[in-house]
């Protein structure tokens, strides 16, 4: 009874050590360098939004952040190192939904449940997108009507298979009950090319990165893939209004490991959510076509991709592409 | 146009906005120089510095390290055998072995004059045709990029060492190698070995670092300490009249590299290859390229150039980038509130016209530090070998590690070394090689997506112009040497009539009767 008692004792001073033991280490944090990871190589989107929020959190924390790129397996590399470092904080990672789809192909070892998320940065809408004056369909109801009366003739653009425009353009077609040639491109500048030189009928696009030729009239958009419809787009529909409900778009996030000390998420998240708050910050989504939308807090992204993930593990499985 | 082109001038006369061209040349030059060290890579990691930066310095600034970096590369190509950049590639065939001849000023003024006219060239033809000639991309659809990589492999069995068969199985290999990694059709990836390093592929800059660079570096090693370039006069520049006996040359390169650099998928290192290619096969001494002749450093370095300014038109007139660097400056472009496309000439002029002013005073800079500098450059070569190979390696090893943080490109381009060592001892080159690798997946991935498009219609191929028209260029190109041996006997024939011998029938008959 005596060495329960003990023991008991013991395990409660345990605890109270490692309470206080993490307290300290969230008032300590951060004591050394941040290393922070993204999974696409220098100079994309991601590569300009993580640098963009690390320059401005370098000055908060007042410890060296370095952003190294890590590519390798659409992301599969930076999980697999991330899944190797301690859960202290000084691991992160700037997390999109090509990581998402990495992990629900189980080509990485991790998998959603092993991250926490700081804050989402970046929403940027997808939309089925034609060139009006090329295009054989020239509206989404043509589209819909050619696909229906042949199925598989109607061919769409994505970048890669298995990626957010495949997975976004997949929805819509099954909630629409269509059949579509999907044609893979190793980038949204090939689709474009491809769809003003009338070989593909439509494309995946982000309308952010093409609104030089959305401005010329060359491009413009069939059904949105967002809730709500874009200024720049008046007459394009959402594919909710066209009654299907398919939401799928990109977007880009800060995460850290699962089983990081409370406190120093809550640290790294109130800095991050500062800074996505200020001007610098929102002009950048400004500059980028995005809207104030894009920010989210850890807590409300963890739903948002809490409800995505199941939805990727499914696709996946039905596209094949799950191991 | 021209008053646009001269408000542009003055706009960069402003000393902030000439410092910002001077930077952006010099650090392009010398992380061109550095083998790993790419364009792409320096300008991305300067765009956070832009932020701060009014939109014409900023882009400028990216501009000119473009430039300065595709010059840059063919420095170290030259002297050390390793290509700073993979545009610099076919600068070794011709230029290595001039420097070893102890003629490295003359192939580093060469290279430098060449890369100035092909990029002023191409700037021209960005100020005066921009919007135009992107309609030519928009031509090409993956039909067209097919025939394209076919054109480009067909320069396997003249670019490399003297037997056919040896190089057509170094471009298998290369090919084959392009082969790993993720297939984008699919979206699996093959020959990985369940090695997540391979997923993506096996990297292009690694393999040619290792087959070129390392593998020198190790030949030299087995050389020994003996070797020393030191005596003879290495720093002389190339002549007026050497420049002018390479005119052709320059104006073949120049237009190539516009052209191949205004396709959104190929950049420089195609041009290069092409131009070198097309150097060999007009010029009248074929059989000397590979052994230090200046029209074998003009022909690549000249179409390198000219694909900067050739790249910058899609990526200003219709918001494509034209190449690897040409996508990181598109991001540069948007982060400073331009947009990219047709419109960007109207709304941005003021800005445009800036920048174009900005490529061309880029491309005299170069040339002015370029001509200066390679008697400074050139010294590389009285350092002493055993001091030499050492950092020569050094480097390799760390620039092939910066361009993914990945210590697996290392070993790739360790392993490409020796190979590229032993296979040198058995005849093969690596210029085959490295041509398989870069056209391969081009050539899968295009004929697959045309397949697709077409729905399986393989005559697409022979009935879409662009796609005709090159593939009609490999088979004369393939057939070349058949037909101009045809002309010479015809020629002879024709000789030996004239001079009234009443022999008739094939040459060597009538060689029979003379004697």
């Amino acid at each position: 009874m005596k060495n329960i008692k003990w023991s008991m004792l013991a395990l409660a001073a345990c605890g109270l050590l490692w309470q206080s033991a993490t307290t300290v280490q969230a008032e300590e944090f951060p004591s050394k360098q941040i290393n922070w990871y993204i999974h696409s190589s220098a100079g994309g989107g991601t590569d300009i939004f993580t640098r963009t929020v690390s320059a401005e959190l370098r000055e908060k924390l007042g410890v060296p952040i370095v952003v190294s790129s890590m590519s390798g397996g659409s992301g599969a590399r930076m999980l697999n190192y991330m899944m190797e470092q301690p859960a202290d904080g000084y691991t992160i990672v700037s997390l999109t939904n090509s990581n998402l789809a990495t992990m629900a192909r189980r080509n990485t070892e991790a998998q959603r449940e092993d991250l926490v998320g700081i804050a989402r940065g970046c929403y940027d809408p997808q939309a089925l997108m034609i060139a009006p004056s090329v295009a054989k369909y020239k509206n989404i109801d043509e589209i819909i009507a050619a696909a229906k009366a042949n199925p598989g003739k109607v061919k769409v653009g994505i970048t890669h298979v298995a990626s957010v425009d495949h997975v976004a353009a997949y929805l819509f077609s099954k909630a629409a009950g269509l059949q579509l040639e999907y044609v893979p491109f190793s980038g949204g500048g090939e689709i474009v090319v491809a769809l003003l030189g009338g070989v593909i009928d439509a494309g995946v696009l982000n309308p952010s990165e093409v609104m030089g030729q959305v401005e010329a009239g060359n491009l413009t958009a069939a059904v949105l893939f967002v809730q709500e419809r874009l200024k720049d787009f008046p007459d394009a529909p959402t594919a909710k209004e066209l009654g299907y409900d398919v939401e799928m778009n990109t977007w880009r996030g800060i995460a850290v490991k699962k089983g990081t000390p409370e406190p120093i998420v809550k640290k790294i998240r109130d800095a991050v959510a500062e800074i996505m708050q200020g001007e610098k910050y929102q002009k950048y989504l400004a500059d980028n076509s995005m809207g104030p939308e894009s920010v989210m807090s850890g807590e409300q992204w963890d739903a948002f991709m809490d409800a995505e993930w199941p939805l990727w593990k499914e696709i996946m499985t039905e596209l094949g592409y799950r191991k | 146009m021209f008053e646009q082109l001269l408000t542009g001038f003055m706009t960069m006369s402003e000393p902030i906005n000439i410092l910002a061209v001077f930077m952006g040349v010099l650090g392009g030059m010398i992380l061109g120089a550095m083998p790993g060290l790419t364009a792409p890579m320096g300008c991305a990691l300067l765009i956070p510095f832009t932020y701060s930066m009014p939109p014409v310095p900023a882009i400028s600034m990216l501009v000119s390290l473009y430039c300065g970096a595709t010059y840059g590369g063919s420095i170290s190509a030259i002297l050390v055998h390793a290509p700073g950049t993979p545009a610099a590639a076919a600068t070794t065939f011709d230029g290595y072995p001039l420097a070893q001849k102890g003629q490295a000023g003359k192939a580093l003024g060469m290279a430098c004059i060449s890369s100035f006219i092909g990029g002023f060239f191409s700037v021209i033809v960005l100020v005066l045709l921009a919007p135009v000639l992107a309609k030519i991309a928009i031509k090409f659809g993956p039909p067209e990029y097919f025939a394209l990589s076919i054109f480009g492999l067909s320069m396997i069995s003249s670019i490399g060492s003297k037997s056919v068969i040896k190089n057509l199985l170094g471009g298998t290999i290369g090919v084959f190698i392009a082969c790993v990694g993720m297939d984008e059709i699919s979206g699996f990836s093959r020959y990985d070995f369940g090695i997540t390093h391979l997923m993506d592929g096996v990297s292009f800059i690694p393999v040619m670092i290792g087959l070129f660079a390392a593998a020198e570096v190790f030949r030299q090693a087995e050389i020994g300490m003996r070797k020393v370039v030191m005596d003879r006069k290495i720093t002389g520049l190339p002549t007026w009249k050497e420049v002018k006996s390479v005119k052709t040359t320059l104006m073949r390169s120049s237009l190539i590299g516009t052209f191949i650099g205004i396709l959104p998928a190929e950049g420089g290192t195609v041009a290069s290859f092409i131009g070198y290619n097309e150097a060999k096969r007009f010029s009248k001494n074929p059989e000397k390229f590979g052994t230090g002749v200046l029209e074998g450093i003009a022909g690549p370095e000249c179409a390198n150039n000219a694909a900067t300014g050739g790249s910058m038109v899609p990526t200003m007139a219709l918001g494509i980038p034209g190449s690897g660097t040409a996508a990181v400056i598109l991001g540069a472009l948007m982060v400073h509130g331009m947009r990219p496309g047709p419109l960007m000439f109207i709304q941005h002029a003021n800005e445009v016209y800036a920048v174009f002013a900005g490529m061309f005073i880029a491309n005299i800079m170069f040339l002015g530090l370029g001509l200066g500098g390679s008697r400074i450059f050139s010294q590389i070569l009285r350092v002493p070998n055993y001091v030499l190979s050492p950092i020569i390696l050094i480097l390799c090893v760390v620039g092939t590690y910066a361009l993914k943080n990945n210590m697996a490109d290392v070993w790739i381009m360790l392993i490409c070394g020796i190979i590229g060592y032993k296979m040198k001892a058995y005849g093969f080159t690596a210029a085959p090689i490295v041509l398989g690798l870069v056209l391969g997946q081009l050539i899968e991935i295009s004929l697959r997506r045309s397949l697709i498009v077409f729905e399986n219609n393989p005559f697409i191929f022979f009935t879409r112009p662009w796609s005709v028209a090159l593939l009609f260029l490999t088979v004369l190109g393939l057939c070349s040497p058949m037909i101009r041996t045809w002309f010479d006997n015809r020629g002879a024939r024709k000789r030996a009539k004239k001079n009234g011998d009443s022999c008739e029938g094939t040459t060597a008959t009538c060689e029979d009767g003379l004697d």
